[in-house]
């Protein structure tokens, strides 16, 4: 597969404000790829090179194996969706989707085939005539998504496309958007900071934060083996304890801070001869399992487990750690769980 | 039964309401009665629809009504026609200290502006001389110019403002879709500021039809019949026509009603209406390319040196010499500067200046204690629901002079004729009605959780209003009352109509309250030669339109939103 997205040595800053820094990044025809970072991270700024809103200090777009970074946004190749839809409020459904082909001039008839195409892909006939408006937000986000794929762009470029949305419709949308994708076989970047979403969604999944890229990859490499502090506590389920709270595991000792995933750790009502003892200070269920909440040496830890074994709020229990699922931490890196070499640093 | 807080807010309304009914409603009411009232021989009123018939007998009434029509029709057109491509080009240069000065016209007297281009177009003293030796005041389009240059920054003010409020992701999304220039003018700006340009032509309408002041000062320098329109002829009728004039004014002012009540209830649907939608209007030619700078900064220059050149004529007046001021031909730049017109004008002109700043003053804060509660409950309470800001419109939008004569009745019955008091009471009429609906707009934007807060805090609707509300609103307050002090400094037809001296400079006992609006348009033409003193004394009169604009020039195109304030 070639690549169908590149970014090279990109840096965009606002004033002072360094906003986007990246050396390299390249996208496959295909791929549904996800930003993933917490606001100020860079994301949309990333996003709006691409769609040619900004244009970076440095380096180059490409699109398609063509350098687009001098061309306007309309050239491009691509569409975007905004995180408010921005839809004409004083133009139909039809003609909101139709925009960008009639400034382009196609003939009436061929816009009308196209434009009938896309609503029925986005389930919206009988919705053409009607003003935004008289939409519910689900309908407009698949009119902003029609008008944004009615060119045929090489991109489909949707900048937090799912967050003006309530919790159930986000979930049907989130397949929706998958399908789409498929089914049109179109690259698409889709900007977020819902880790879930991310996971959910993204063929790959590059984090962002403070303006630099701090890993790319599938969402099993991401979840499983982050590189950094910031990977792992961004993607969440994860509990990080200081190196000084806890007892000798019999690994190196020269890290600051050890991760164990919320699924990784089990519980027992049986202490056996474990030294990690935490008290239970509350149980949530979430209807296919539990969330348990615990004190443990001055601070709290999650453990997601299936069944309780007979646990309540208020008991002591003993805790069991996967120790080849742990990660350890130092200078905000990972490093590796054993020591390589004898001249470690002091 | 009513809550206590609505109970307070309704109080809060009551002042305002009172006062427009008596100031504002009662007139009307009262013009219709006078229409049916005429003298017979013996003096003694009988009643009868004589008024009706004798008005329309009235001399040149065919040329009036073709004026009339002529300045409601062709001023709000030329506005629009150039606010639109004006306001386009502010927008497109984006150079805050651009809009301050295009303003500058909308902002003066009345009077002061037309005196500019009396002075301006005269064919043998004034700059007119250079371009074509004709006086163009033989001809009612001399007042569409002067009309224009008055109003067109308001209207581009009014488009400015709509234009700026559209939202960025809008004109991101129209970007993406390659639409620019031109075309996304007519297809995306156009249509989404409607209300905007709706409630900017029908403002400048009532401008128009309306027309004044600039009559008043033209008279001096015109063939009678040439340029007045039925505005300016009921107010001479009752000026000169006794009582006879005023049943006759009266009818003409009730047409006036009627027909500005047509207007008003297209201005309030206008200005109350959410968003508006119809048909599309499809353009054959729509050049999708943006105006290169250039040519944006060429027709901005165009439109300055249009709206500046009777200030600069103006000032370069102020200071010349009297032999300068009539040597044919004029002289542009002065060679002897001489502060003699100014030091003439604050000595001559001292009582009426004085008149002014008192009663300006004294208007702008009886507004503020009237309007400001006001407008906050309407605002935040939704007193009165939409009939009360309809009602606040309606009033906008009804020319000055149908007040007139029953108010001159009204002044007379508690002594306060020829008074500043007179006018303090009388001026909220015009003023009281925009400054609530730009405060009403102002407090529309104001956080809603404040008074919530206050109100959990235990205050009432009073205590959070005066202690929160009122502490918060500064900016917004001081722009309205420096506004409406400009209105009330720039008033012409009260001061007429409710003032025959000027101040007898005792303070002890004050007498008299012409104002420096009479001072500047009714010297004009009846004293020959002091026109420096005249160009000095309308300098002067600028002052506090300058300050205005220079306060608030940063939040200027807020107070003009229109549309989408009320839901």
């Amino acid at each position: 597969m070639s690549s169908q997205f590149e970014m090279h040595n990109i840096r965009k800053t606002f004033g002072k404000f360094l906003a986007l820094s990246l050396d390299n990044l390249e996208f496959d025809q295909k791929t549904y790829a996800v930003i993933l970072g917490p606001s100020g991270s860079g994301k949309t700024t990333l996003l709006r090179i691409a769609a040619g809103l900004e244009s970076p200090d440095t380096g180059s777009v490409v699109i398609g194996g063509k350098d687009v970074t001098a061309l306007p946004s309309w050239k491009r190749s691509v569409g975007l969706v905004f995180q408010n839809y921005a839809l004409y409020p004083h133009l139909t459904v039809y003609e909101n989707i139709a925009m960008p082909m009639t400034v382009a001039r196609y003939t009436n008839d061929y816009i009308k085939t196209h434009v009938h195409e896309l609503l029925d892909v986005m389930e919206l006939e009988g919705q053409e005539n009607k003003y935004p408006k008289q939409l519910s937000g689900g309908q407009q986000q698949r009119v902003a998504l029609a008008r944004a794929l009615i060119k045929k762009p090489a991109i489909l470029l949707m900048d937090e496309p799912l967050s003006n949305l309530d919790a159930r419709v986000r979930i049907d949308l989130r397949d929706y958007l998958k399908e789409t994708q498929r089914k049109l076989g179109i690259t698409a970047i889709h900007v977020t900071h819902d880790q879930e979403e991310a996971m959910a969604l993204g063929d790959q999944i590059v984090i962002l934060n403070k303006a630099l890229v701090i890993q790319s990859g599938t969402p099993g490499e991401i979840y499983s083996k982050p590189k950094t502090l910031f990977a792992a506590s961004f993607l969440g389920g994860i509990n990080l304890i200081s190196s000084e709270l806890l007892p000798d595991l019999g690994i190196r000792k020269d890290f600051d801070a050890l991760g164990v995933r919320i699924q990784d750790i089990s519980l027992s009502m049986e202490k056996g001869n474990t030294d990690l003892i935490g008290k239970v200070i509350n149980i949530q269920y979430l209807g296919y399992q539990y969330i348990v909440t615990l004190e443990f040496a001055g601070t709290r830890l999650r453990v997601r487990t299936d069944n309780l074994n007979g646990i309540t709020e208020n008991s002591e229990v003993g805790l069991f750690i996967d120790m080849t699922k742990i990660m350890l931490f130092r200078d905000g890196n990972r490093i590796p769980i054993e020591e390589e070499g004898l001249e470690s640093p002091a | 039964m009513k809550s206590p807080n609505k109970r307070q807010a309704t109080i809060l309304v009551l002042p305002a309401l009172i006062y427009l009914l008596i100031f504002g409603i009662y007139p009307m009411l009262q013009n219709f009665v006078l229409t049916f009232q005429s003298p017979d021989i013996n003096g003694s009123i009988v009643w009868g629809i004589s008024n009706y018939i004798n008005a329309f007998k009235i001399y040149g009434l065919t040329q009036i009504f073709y004026n009339t029509f002529l300045y409601t029709l062709a001023v709000p057109l030329v506005d629009i026609l150039l606010a639109i491509p004006l306001a386009t080009f502010l927008k497109r240069l984006n150079k805050p200290y651009l809009l301050p000065i295009v303003l500058l016209s909308s902002f003066i007297p009345l009077v002061t502006g037309a005196v500019m281009w009396v002075f301006m177009l005269n064919p043998t003293n004034g700059f007119m001389y250079y371009i074509a030796k004709v006086d163009l005041f033989t001809s009612p389009w001399s007042i569409v110019l002067i009309d224009i240059w008055t109003s067109l920054p308001l209207a581009t003010l009014i488009i400015y403002s709509g234009l700026k409020a559209i939202p960025p992701h809008i004109e991101e999304a129209a970007h993406m879709d390659g639409l620019i220039g031109t075309r996304k003018l007519l297809q995306v700006d156009l249509p989404y500021i409607k209300p905007s340009l709706l409630s900017a032509t029908v403002l400048m309408v009532i401008f128009g039809s309306f027309t004044f002041d600039p009559i008043y000062v033209a008279l001096s320098s015109s063939s009678p019949f040439a340029i007045m329109d039925i505005s300016y002829l009921a107010y001479s009728l009752y000026e000169t026509g006794g009582i006879i004039g005023q049943g006759q004014a009266a009818v003409l002012m009730t047409i006036m009603t009627v027909v500005s009540t047509g207007i008003a209830i297209l201005f309030v649907r206008l200005s109350l209406r959410e968003s508006a939608r119809s048909r599309k209007i499809r353009f054959k030619f729509m050049p999708n390319r943006e105006i290169p700078r250039k040519v944006a900064w060429f027709f901005v220059l165009l439109y300055l040196a249009f709206i500046l050149l009777p200030f600069s004529w103006l000032v370069l007046e102020s200071f010349k010499t009297l032999s300068e001021i009539i040597s044919i031909p004029p002289v542009i730049i002065p060679s002897v500067v001489t502060l003699a017109g100014y030091f003439r004008s604050i000595t001559v002109g001292q009582p009426y200046f004085i008149s002014s700043l008192i009663v300006s003053l004294g208007t702008a804060f009886l507004v503020f204690f009237i309007g400001a509660p006001a407008a906050y409950s309407i605002s935040r309470h939704r007193t009165g629901g939409l009939k009360f800001i309809s009602l606040i419109l309606f009033v906008y939008s009804l020319p000055t002079v149908i007040f007139m004569i029953p108010m001159i009745g009204i002044i007379k019955s508690v002594g306060l004729l020829n008074s500043w008091l007179g006018l303090i009471i009388s001026y909220p009429v015009f003023v009281m009605p925009i400054t609530i609906w730009m405060l009403y707009n102002f407090y529309s934007t104001f956080p809603k959780h404040l008074d919530e807060a206050a109100n959990m805090d235990g205050m009432s609707v009073y205590g959070s209003f005066y202690r929160v509300i009122l502490r918060l609103s500064g900016d917004g307050i001081s722009v309205t009352l420096l506004y409406a002090f400009i209105i009330a400094w720039g008033a012409l037809i009260f001061p007429l109509a409710f003032a025959y001296t000027p101040f007898n400079m005792n303070f002890l006992f004050p007498s008299g309250a012409q104002t420096v609006t009479i001072f500047i348009g009714g010297t004009i033409g009846h004293e020959a030669f002091n026109y420096g003193e005249l160009s000095a004394a309308s300098v002067i009169s600028l002052i506090p339109s300058i300050l205005l604009i220079y306060f608030a020039r940063k939040r200027i195109d807020k107070l003009w939103r229109v549309g989408g304030t009320v839901g």
